[in-house]
């Protein structure tokens, strides 16, 4: 009995290390190769349909105007979701580029989504610094930024598994959905401008 | 502790003895860093993660890696240091030494060791994204299109980033000062100074040695710059630490980030909010976090007051009065000037469906009381706890059930709850008296996240890095509590954010507690 736990033990143990090796060298040995190109590394993301409820919180955008998400979501356009805060150093710089990029390549066909970027940090983030920050990446009037009191963001944040306690602990994460309905795309990972107009495709039909 | 110092030491004299790169380069290199700017005034073009096109300051170096270079964490992506005294030294993976509750029980990743950079290796790694060894760097570092003169300017520049030797602390002593203006409240001057001075002599700072200065500043305003500049030269510090104010701290923000000098947590009834502040620190700025709460408070109350009358009576609450009226509309709200000689005057006409906001010190309310014993009998009356804290006026009866005060304070029970948990054994630990239980409270908590700070900064002193490990301190934690709700993030610099409304309650009204919504600007 003693001799099968120990064994299992080990396994177990060498299981965590491969598996801990694996995720180290995994990326490195993929661009390896493509080392002496100066484009940028493609990031890794993971596409998975789950089932979400979106709550009927009330948020309040960057004109000041309070909304309830849960009706302003389904005002019959696709909706592109992610969660920022104004002022996130790496990650949300990034993400808010590239909802700016998906914007520019949908082009006249921009105004038929709303696109959605929810404030993690709603404390700081208020309504003026809210609109300052979308007038900074030009956001265009089909993309709304939403804040309101810290239980309301965290309400929004659990309802989509995206509230990781704090927000410097956020990780990337776009969400896309039709028209109406509770079936959403999830991106985890930084989603490129064409990886993210791919996605909406699929669901707009 | 003093090996780290002197090892420190020993880097920036080998730092030091290369070829000293001219001034004009440095600011090149400076612009490159934290503007994204090129030496021929382009902005600096990069690609990033997702093929995202970053230009001028979205790219700039400083956004992700801090003005410190020391790097940043955000959820699962690590920015790496780039500063001078780690880019260019060999790094190591970090084994522990001995079994023990910083033991890691699995390997260090290979990506925590590399060889040094060097010139050439680093304009590689901006450009293609690649480390000395070859490996390929995290996908959001953004690929640069950087010239041969701006890779040699950013290398200039990240050599002496963070490599300079940090005021204040020689000989294994952290020399730090606390300010005392010439306006603060006598009692508020003392509590700072006597629990400061109690904490640098305790030993606190895990065997560092601390010498505390306390800067008195004398006669008017306009003449503070320079004995602060007198005091600095005579004895520099570290850092400036909680601090005692009143409505004039302007000199002071000026003086502090004019010297790169950290100015941490002070008590101030009105502090100056200036945009491109980066070494001033604040738990709140006082009085305009109170105007803007109640801009909204009032902007959404319904039914509508038929009128709100504000009166002021010193400039702290001309400042908050001002804000407010600017908030609202100044159509919206009247502002009066309360006088001693006829306390009540200004609100004689007042009428049942009004509202009046109290930008007054204790003895002046304790006056308007005295002349309208039975209360005022409008709507509602708020007061800024800032300026006149509930538990230091002693209001009658009438006034005590009908007043409410807008705070960025918490409910003293909470105080109290969590007070068990920090800040009533380190009174005890320090044989401190908590008499001022709620003054003591903040200076606690300016030395609490101080502490915590300088040990998550792992012997790396450079003051830039003190504010931006700030940044990312749990307030949440006990020695918050004073707070309604504290928080900082990249580049922010007042943790107080919101607040509700206090009053009292029970039998008698003798119980201060929360009566209303939570507020915020």
């Amino acid at each position: 009995m003693g001799r099968r736990r120990l064994v299992g033990g080990l396994a177990a143990f060498a299981g965590v290390g491969v598996w801990r090796l694996a995720a180290a060298a995994g990326p490195s040995n993929v661009h390896d190769h493509s080392a002496h190109m100066a484009a940028a590394a493609p990031a890794e993301v993971k596409q998975r349909t789950l089932t979400y409820q979106v709550p009927a919180v009330t948020l309040v955008d960057q004109r000041g105007r309070r909304v309830v998400l849960s009706t302003a979501l389904d005002d019959g356009r696709p909706v592109i979701l992610n969660f920022i805060f104004t002022s996130c150093a790496a990650i949300c710089p990034v993400m808010t580029r590239i909802f700016a990029q998906a914007q520019a390549k949908l082009a006249g066909e921009a105004n038929k989504v709303h696109m959605v970027s929810i404030s993690i940090d709603p404390e700081h983030d208020t309504p003026a610094r809210l609109l300052a920050y979308s007038q900074e990446h030009q956001a265009g009037a089909q993309w709304s930024f939403y804040t309101g009191s810290s239980d309301a963001s965290i309400a929004v944040q659990r309802a989509f598994d995206a509230y990781r306690g704090e927000k410097m602990n956020h990780t990337p994460l776009t969400l896309l959905r039709g028209p109406r309905g509770s079936t959403w795309v999830r991106l985890d990972g930084l989603a490129s401008p064409d990886g993210i107009i791919a996605a909406y495709r699929a669901i707009a039909g | 502790m003093r090996l780290v110092i002197a090892l420190f030491a020993l880097l920036l004299a080998a730092t030091c003895l290369r070829a000293q790169p001219d001034d004009g380069m440095l600011e090149q290199g400076r612009r490159i860093y934290q503007q994204g700017i090129t030496i021929d005034g382009r902005p600096l073009g990069a690609t990033s993660a997702g093929g995202a096109r970053l230009g001028g300051q979205q790219a700039a170096c400083m956004s992700c890696h801090r003005r410190s270079g020391m790097g940043s964490r955000e959820g699962s992506v690590t920015v790496s240091p780039v500063a001078g005294p780690v880019l260019y030294t060999k790094r190591e993976a970090y084994w522990p030494k001995r079994p023990g509750r910083e033991a890691q029980h699995v390997a260090p990743l290979r990506q925590d060791s590399r060889d040094a950079y060097d010139d050439a290796s680093l304009a590689r790694a901006v450009r293609e994204g690649v480390d000395p060894n070859g490996r390929q760097l995290d996908a959001l570092m953004p690929r640069y299109e950087l010239g041969d003169a701006d890779a040699k300017a950013l290398n200039a520049y990240l050599r002496g980033l963070s490599a300079s030797r940090v005021p204040g602390l020689e000989g294994g002593i952290l020399h730090l000062a606390t300010i005392v203006t010439a306006d603060a409240d006598p009692l508020r001057a003392k509590v700072v100074t006597d629990t400061l001075t109690t904490w640098s002599r305790s030993g606190a700072l895990g065997g560092i040695a601390l010498d505390l200065q306390v800067w008195k500043l004398e006669g008017p305003a306009n003449g503070w710059e320079r004995q602060l500049r007198d005091h600095h030269a005579h004895r520099p510090v570290y850092a400036v630490i909680s601090g005692a104010g009143r409505s004039q701290w302007a000199p002071v923000r000026n003086f502090c980030e004019q010297l790169a000098l950290p100015c941490l947590f002070p008590i101030v009834d009105l502090a100056p909010n200036d945009a491109a502040d980066f070494y001033t620190l604040y738990f709140s700025r006082g009085v305009p976090l109170e105007a803007h709460m109640l801009a909204r408070y009032l902007d959404e109350l319904a039914p509508r007051p038929a009128r709100v009358v504000q009166l002021v009576a010193d400039d702290a609450g001309e400042a908050a009065a001002r804000l407010l009226a600017a908030d609202l509309g100044s159509a919206a709200i009247e502002t009066r000037v309360w006088h001693a000689g006829s306390p009540a005057r200004a609100v004689k006409d007042m009428k049942p469906d009004d509202v009046l906001v109290a930008w007054l010190r204790p003895e002046q309310l304790l006056r308007l009381a005295e002349a309208r014993p039975q209360g005022l009998g409008v709507a509602q009356v708020l007061i800024s706890a800032q300026l006149a804290p509930p538990e230091k006026t002693a209001l009658p009866l009438a006034w005590r059930r009908e007043a409410r005060w807008v705070s960025a304070r918490s409910d003293p029970r909470r105080v109290q709850g969590k007070g068990v948990l920090g800040l009533v054994p380190w009174a005890s630990h320090m044989k401190l008296s908590l008499s001022e239980e709620a003054l003591t409270a903040e200076v606690y908590a300016a030395t609490y996240f101080f502490g915590d700070a300088l040990a998550r900064m792992r012997g790396h002193w450079n003051r830039e890095f003190l504010l931006e490990t700030l940044e990312s301190a749990h307030y949440a934690r006990p020695a918050g509590s004073a707070f309604f709700s504290l928080s900082l993030g990249p580049g922010q610099r007042e943790a107080a954010k919101a607040g509700h409304l206090l009053g009292f309650d029970g039998p008698d009204y003798v119980q201060l507690t929360t009566v209303g919504p939570r507020l915020a600007p």
